[in-house]
């Protein structure tokens, strides 16, 4: 499903797997329900640019905040062209690969899937 | 400003220099007497202007994770006083520059191949994302000059104190040469004790006088090609290009295989681990009165195996010595090749670039 920002362009969404997840992980790190998931772009990995995702209390004032079914999500304003449309899943299993970026504007991804081109 | 020409070109031009066509500006071929100049290099001590390399000044807390990303080498846990190489790789593992990368306490300077200061600003800046990196390209504010040969250590510690000496490679030390302040960093290469001294543009011509009179002798690119080829050394615009990659060019100690990921390392694992290196850099010697140019093909046993891509006349040696990639089949020591343009000319693999168990 796409989600949209407040201003109305196209964000990012969060599979309900992933975000059973990130309470999960939110929770480890004491903060419970009123936690945000940041997700980001730095330069590297593989393919040129690497994904980079944390769960933090509060947005910082240059994030675009979204709310994706009661889950909060930060995103820099630098990062967003980077990632517009993308789903964050969760792969589990034994072979599973953790948090998975479906990213719409990757045109390569690295074999391990961390690190995409656009 | 712009400068067009290095801080010390008026004062060799005086002197009687010849002068090659470069960029960003004309270099010294010699100051006369190559034979001379390659001879200090071999056996005292040499002075050459590397000014032309470029210097770009980084600063902000994420540059050396940055470079780490986006480099071969491990990088980003440079203390200060020390520094290291890295190739700059591009999504394919080709070689966007060699580059040496120094942790100067409140800033990190990177050397960079004379015509890629551009090249490497553009690249990371395209990479800067949401780091905190600032960049400044500072190669015409400084100058810089290398001193290479078996007597650098002794003469140059003579020149500005015994700190030099005690410098390990890739270390760094502020010293002051008669009275002028400047970066020494050690960096040892084509197997001879080497230096590269920084300096302020403005103090660059009184710092030249002060090391040419200690009897640091003053060398051109002629010589200072002869020993970098001899060496077996790739160098800027003719190895180090995005025609190869850095395994190629025999660069395994600018890599890390266990650093994680960077741009291009997906490639360069791959071709380490499964043995997929298709071509070495050797250097080859020619018999007198063979003619041969950058871009001469090579072949062996009939098949074309690689081409020249550096050439020089070595003082004292007849006939001409190359650098060249040239196919694995081929590139042992001893291998006899021969000109593509001419199956009579024999040549032969004299040295090769460090492999990986160098």
């Amino acid at each position: 499903m796409t989600v949209y920002a407040e201003d109305g362009t196209i964000s990012i969404s969060i599979t309900d797997k992933a975000k059973d997840k990130l309470r999960f992980f939110a929770q480890k790190e004491g903060l419970e329900d009123d936690f945000g998931v940041r997700v980001g772009v730095k330069g590297g990995g593989c393919s040129g640019l690497l994904y980079t995702l944390s769960v933090e209390k509060d947005s910082a004032p240059e994030d675009k905040v979204v709310n994706d079914g009661g889950v909060k999500i930060f995103i820099d304003k630098k990062a967003y062209i980077y990632l517009a449309g993308t789903q964050l899943d969760f792969s589990d299993g034994l072979n599973g690969k953790g948090f998975v970026f479906e990213n719409p504007n990757a045109k390569k991804s690295c074999g391990c899937g961390n690190s995409f081109a656009v | 400003m712009v400068t067009t020409k290095s801080p010390l070109h008026d004062e060799a031009s005086a002197s009687g220099a010849k002068f090659v066509e470069h960029h960003p500006w004309p270099l010294v071929s010699t100051f006369g007497d190559v034979s001379a100049e390659y001879e200090a290099a071999r056996s005292t001590a040499a002075l050459y202007d590397s000014s032309h390399f470029g210097r770009l000044s980084a600063t902000g807390a994420d540059v050396l994770d940055l470079l780490n990303r986006l480099s071969t080498n491990l990088v980003e846990s440079i203390d200060a006083g020390s520094g290291a190489r890295t190739v700059l790789t591009d999504e394919r593992g080709r070689i966007l520059d060699h580059l040496q990368v120094f942790n100067m306490g409140t800033r990190t300077l990177l050397i960079v191949g004379p015509q890629n200061r551009e090249r490497v600003l553009e690249w990371i800046d395209k990479y800067t994302i949401v780091d905190d990196v600032e960049i400044e390209d500072v190669t015409l504010s400084t100058a810089m000059f290398t001193i290479l040969g078996p007597e650098a250590p002794d003469r140059l510690s003579s020149l500005s104190g015994e700190q030099v000496r005690d410098l390990g490679i890739y270390h760094w030390a502020n010293v002051s040469i008669q009275g002028t302040g400047v970066q020494v960093l050690r960096t040892d290469s084509a197997g001879y004790p080497t230096y590269e001294v920084l300096a302020k543009t403005e103090d660059a011509l009184a710092l030249w006088r002060a090391v040419s009179d200690a009897g640091i002798v003053p060398i051109g690119t002629e010589a200072f090609e002869a020993l970098r080829i001899e060496g077996c050394m790739p160098g800027p615009e003719a190895e180090l290009t995005d025609a190869y990659n850095p395994l190629e060019a025999g660069l395994w100690d600018s890599i890390s295989f266990n650093k994680g990921c960077y741009i291009g390392q997906e490639v360069i694992a791959r071709l380490d681990t499964y043995g997929k290196v298709q071509r070495h850099l050797v250097s080859i010697g020619f018999p007198e009165g063979i003619r041969v140019e950058i871009g001469s093909k090579l072949s062996y046993e009939g098949r074309e195996v690689g081409s020249v891509t550096s050439v020089a006349q070595v003082p004292g040696k007849d006939g001409l010595l190359a650098l060249g990639y040239i196919r694995k089949e081929a590139s042992t020591l001893g291998t006899k090749l021969t000109l593509v343009n001419d199956p009579t000319a024999s040549a032969e693999v004299l040295a090769t670039a460090p492999g990986p168990q160098q």
